[in-house]
């Protein structure tokens, strides 16, 4: 029947697609809505407001699957998670159920595309850095019990950490928890950028930690998605579920890098993002 | 020394004693995940084999959140119900593992700031689901 095989290819596309997406979204940390979005959107002609709610619903899936492994090598920090939960998942809710009937996706689109370019900065000088040094708790870190320890497999070693910066992560996660309800996305290169630049928390952890929290996150945002009907069931099906193939096989690559590998993927992943994001953002069709 | 990882969040478990925070975890997120998938690709399959799904309708359908009419749906065997409870395990599989944190939290690690803290986390995750419109 040709309408079963329109079916079944408009699926294959759709999981081709997002594989792909669950790979890199998975190894540089981003969560795999950032790339999802864009792609469905411009290679699919999926609608935006579609495209975003099957992603916030694929970044849950990934953002498990990816934590069943972290969690196994003891590397996420539950505190951390927590506290900055607390604003994340309150960002979440406010762009989720208030700023999507208010905000032009364009816009934001523009805005989050600059400063995902220019946060390259930092993350290019820092490259090569295996573990950060000279850190010391800040006294909120202290009175919070937030520092800790891994064992990291490519070092060999226990790591001991310390963590500062706690008001400017606060702040940055409370950004990301907007721009996840508002676009869909896990927005983990924000929470990546707040443990790594703010809190100075070495890069593992990071990833781990912020996987923790793009998953509660989502599902915050997912709710409000599902409670108001803008979920398609048969687009989530087949996006989530091959956004987390991708990302299983990306986590299995990822635990066997080191430190300055996941920074460089992550700085590639980026700038493509970044770029598109604005070009989108800024109308631009291809 | 540091207890913040699922690790020291409580000390290794003694025989019969009860299962390590990361364990419960792990297991929550790994049964959660690949159950709700489970789910969800069953009903992707009842859609197909048993309503012949067609791209019309996979393009427009949408998620009905309400519970009563999920119910009935899934006593019909209804592809798409099968599809939507899948996608509901999904969305809680993360609320669960906050659960799990703060069951931890306050019986394992007696840590009233963060009971608290995780509390707040969890209302605000069902926040959309439950009270907001």
């Amino acid at each position: 029947m040709t309408g079963q095989a329109d079916s079944l290819l408009w699926l294959g596309k759709i999981v081709g697609v997002s594989f792909a997406g669950g790979v890199v979204g998975s190894i540089s940390g981003l969560g795999g809505g950032i790339v999802i979005v864009p792609v469905l959107t411009i290679f699919l002609g999926i609608p935006i407001q579609d495209a975003i709610a099957a992603s916030i619903v694929s970044v849950i899936a990934v953002s498990s699957g990816a934590g069943s492994v972290y969690v196994k090598d003891r590397i996420t920090n539950v505190r951390i998670a927590m506290f900055l939960e607390l604003s994340t998942a309150a960002g979440a809710l406010f762009g989720a159920a208030v700023l999507t009937r208010w905000v032009n996706p364009q816009s934001l689109s523009i805005l989050f595309g600059s400063i995902l370019l220019l946060s390259l900065l930092p993350i290019i000088a820092r490259i090569g850095e295996e573990l950060p040094e000279g850190v010391h708790n800040d006294r909120l870190a202290a009175y919070l019990k937030l520092n800790g320890s891994y064992f990291d497999k490519r070092l060999n070693r226990e790591v001991v950490y310390n963590v500062t910066g706690i008001p400017a992560a606060m702040g940055l996660m409370a950004a990301a928890g907007v721009i996840s309800g508002l676009l869909g996305i896990g927005a983990g290169v924000v929470k990546v950028l707040a443990h790594e630049i703010a809190m100075k928390v070495p890069s593992k952890v990071s990833t781990a930690t912020s996987n923790f929290m793009i998953g509660v996150t989502a599902a915050a945002a997912a709710g409000v998605y599902l409670k108001r009907g803008l979920v398609l069931p048969y687009l989530v099906v087949p996006v989530a579920v091959s956004v987390l193939g991708g990302a299983f096989i990306g986590t299995l690559l990822m635990e066997r890098m080191s430190n300055a590998h996941v920074r460089q993927v992550f700085a590639a992943a980026l700038a493509v993002i970044g770029v598109q994001m604005l070009l989108r953002g800024l109308g631009v069709r291809f | 020394m540091s207890t913040n990882h699922e690790s020291s969040m409580t000390s290794a478990a003694a025989p019969g004693h009860g299962i390590s925070v990361q364990d419960a975890s792990a297991w929550i997120l790994r049964v959660g995940v690949i159950s709700s998938v489970v789910v969800m690709l069953a009903g992707l399959a009842v859609s197909f084999l048993r309503h012949h799904a067609t791209i019309e309708h996979m393009q427009h359908a949408a998620f009905d959140a309400s519970l009563p009419r999920l119910w009935q749906g899934l006593g019909e065997l209804r592809g798409q119900s099968i599809i939507e409870l899948g996608i509901y395990m999904l969305v809680l599989t993360p609320i669960l593992r906050v659960v799990a944190s703060m069951v931890l939290f306050l019986v394992e690690e007696h840590d009233w700031l963060y009971t608290t803290v995780t509390f707040f986390v969890l209302v605000l995750t069902l926040a959309g689901l439950l009270f907001l419109k």
